[in-house]
């Protein structure tokens, strides 16, 4: 089943095209990757898949009901979103940000329950940040930061969740540690759908992927088949190598752009 | 919440209280103190005591209005301080950020200069204007930064600075055509509670009261928004509509506060920044406190405006300031929480 179906989106601003009719499914319990060089358009797609911006009537379908039928409060309890701006952190305590997830669910004072406090701990611990709880945003790691803001997106307790750039800034390790982390999620039932800017870790992670450029889809499908010499270079402008095997690897060609 | 809130919320309750009782004794005419707690008690258990009458007068006429008066604006300033910081992000933004206390500005040099009579609801024609000025320029800001459906809150805080630029200068045109009344027109603008008046307690305190209570029930939309648009929107907020939603009832609120005082800067900027540093970023806490400190603050510096130089009456709005320099030279250096 799709988890999610986007039919003809269009989206300017001003008289700048900035996604020129895109039709893709997502499949549920899938990660899926979305690929393209930068201002390609992933992020204003992505926004369209978490409802920030509205699409047209009936071109963006979560589990087959039209976005803009679902309100906030609801879709906030199915899309769960790690944005690329979310460190923002104001001097909350790790716990009271990851408690914000909670949100859709509490009154219009937030006011939390026993219920919702171990729903809390239970996803700082799946995230690996239970014992930093008590300190504040601003005093732990960019990875660090980024488990917590995971964390916030499943205390929401969503179906799908979607990720601008989850591992962008981050050194290698936590690189890997995320990107595991989603693949379990997403193997427990969850749709991962991720931009990322990295074709490795694209290749080795993700189950599907969408490579977009210029506001259009350029390929969809399964990651392996995707990420090829060919549409790398239809899309970045950029000669690679790919080698497939257990984990498979880029190069890009240095010299050849 | 913690125990420390509660804590904090009894000191602020007493400050409140002991600014209250500072505020309806102490004074610029020959009522002591004493005999000011005196008649004050015996109104509260209608007791007849042997004060002069005009002294009542003093006291129940003037005292007591211009003391609730400053609640109310203390209140209301403060708690859209709050709220503006909140939806811009920006621990800098004060009620005036978009250019509110321009707009009052302009609205009562207008009536001023052009030396309008009447009045409404005990409203004098001055404060009238002054009040419509505020809010239309709140809602031209409203609509000049509307984007694509929505108001991000840069456009929304520089299409207010263009507009406050935009209304001062027309301010000092007027000022500069008509040099006589320059004089009133900037006493207005360094606000003052010296026209208190009882009519002038209803009218503010039921915007004030009104706001308050809407308000409250946004405070943890408030947290959400301070993570971000975007973020609020992924966590259920209807981001747009609510800012919308805040930024209207702000603007009522603060028109209303200004209107019947003036311009006073400094309330709505610092004390939901003092507190927040004292009890953290929530904003439920937050607004209670706010609230009640800026009420008190508000009551116990109009009372230094009187008391000071007495019988002169110093503008509240330059004590409000002079103290607002150094501590604004303070967060530059101090500030960490926010960002």
């Amino acid at each position: 089943m799709n988890a999610i179906e986007v039919r003809d989106l269009h989206f300017s601003i001003g008289d700048k095209k900035i996604l020129n009719g895109i039709t893709i499914d997502i499949s549920q319990g899938m990660v899926t990757g979305i690929l393209g060089p930068n201002g390609a358009g992933k992020t204003t797609l992505l926004r369209h898949l978490s409802g920030y911006w509205q699409p047209e009537k009936d071109t963006v379908h979560i589990f087959g009901v039209d976005i803009l039928r679902l309100k906030p409060r609801d879709k906030a309890k199915i899309i769960g979103l790690v944005p690329q701006d979310g460190v923002n952190s104001a001097g909350f305590s790790v716990f009271e940000m990851v408690m914000m997830g909670r949100s859709p669910y509490l009154n219009f004072f937030g006011n939390e329950k026993a219920d919702d406090r171990k729903i809390v701990d239970d996803c700082l611990k799946t995230c690996g940040v239970y014992d930093i709880k008590d300190r504040k945003m601003y005093e732990i790691s960019g990875g660090e930061a980024q488990r917590v803001l995971i964390a916030r997106a499943l205390a929401q307790q969503p179906e799908i969740l979607l990720l601008d750039e989850p591992v962008s800034h981050l050194d290698i390790k936590y690189q890997l540690e995320i990107m595991s982390l989603l693949k379990d999620l997403s193997r427990k039932g969850m749709t991962v759908v991720s931009i990322i800017h990295d074709l490795n870790i694209a290749l080795n992670f993700c189950d599907n992927v969408i490579l977009l450029n210029y506001g259009r889809v350029i390929a969809e499908g399964d990651a392996d088949s995707v990420i090829n010499e060919e549409n790398i270079y239809r899309t970045y402008g950029v000669r690679a190598m790919v080698e497939k095997g257990t984990y498979s690897v880029v190069i890009p060609a240095l010299k050849a752009i | 919440m913690g125990k420390k809130f509660y804590v904090l919320l009894i000191y602020s309750i007493i400050f409140l209280v002991l600014s209250v009782i500072a505020g309806l004794i102490i004074g610029s005419s020959s009522i002591t103190p004493l005999e000011a707690t005196e008649i004050l008690i015996s109104r509260i258990f209608s007791v007849p005591i042997d004060v002069p009458a005009s002294h009542e007068t003093i006291i129940m006429n003037l005292r007591l209005p211009r003391t609730i008066l400053a609640l109310i604006v203390g209140a209301g300033l403060s708690s859209v301080g709050l709220t503006y910081q909140s939806i811009f992000k920006n621990p800098l933004a004060d009620p005036y950020i978009i250019g509110v206390s321009s707009g009052a500005a302009f609205g009562a040099s207008v009536a001023i200069a052009l030396n309008i009579t009447g009045g409404l609801w005990g409203m004098g024609v001055v404060n009238l204007f002054a009040f419509m000025g505020s809010l239309l320029v709140s809602f031209i800001a409203l609509i000049i930064s509307r984007v694509n459906g929505r108001i991000p809150p840069t456009t929304l805080l520089l299409s207010g600075v263009a507009l406050g630029n935009l209304l001062t200068a027309g301010m000092s045109l007027i000022m500069f055509l008509d040099n006589e009344d320059m004089e009133q027109i900037i006493y207005w603008t360094m606000g003052s509670f010296v026209s208190a008046s009882w009519d002038k307690v209803a009218f503010s305190l039921a915007f004030v009261a009104i706001g308050i209570l809407l308000l409250m029930f946004h405070t943890w939309e408030l947290n959400l928004m301070l993570l971000g648009d975007e973020s609020a929107s992924s966590l259920g907020v209807d981001v747009e509509k609510v800012k919308i939603r805040l930024v209207i009832i702000s603007s009522l609120v603060t028109a209303a506060c200004v209107s019947v005082s003036g311009i006073i800067g400094f309330v709505g900027l610092v004390i939901p920044h003092i507190l927040r540093m004292i009890s953290g970023p929530d904003n439920r806490r937050l607004f209670f406190l706010s609230i009640i400190v800026g009420a008190g603050f508000m009551c116990i510096t109009d009372t230094l405006a009187r008391y000071i130089l007495r019988p002169v009456e110093i503008p509240v709005g330059i004590i409000t300031a002079l103290m607002g320099g150094p501590f604004f030279i303070y967060l530059l250096k101090k500030n960490k929480g926010m960002n």
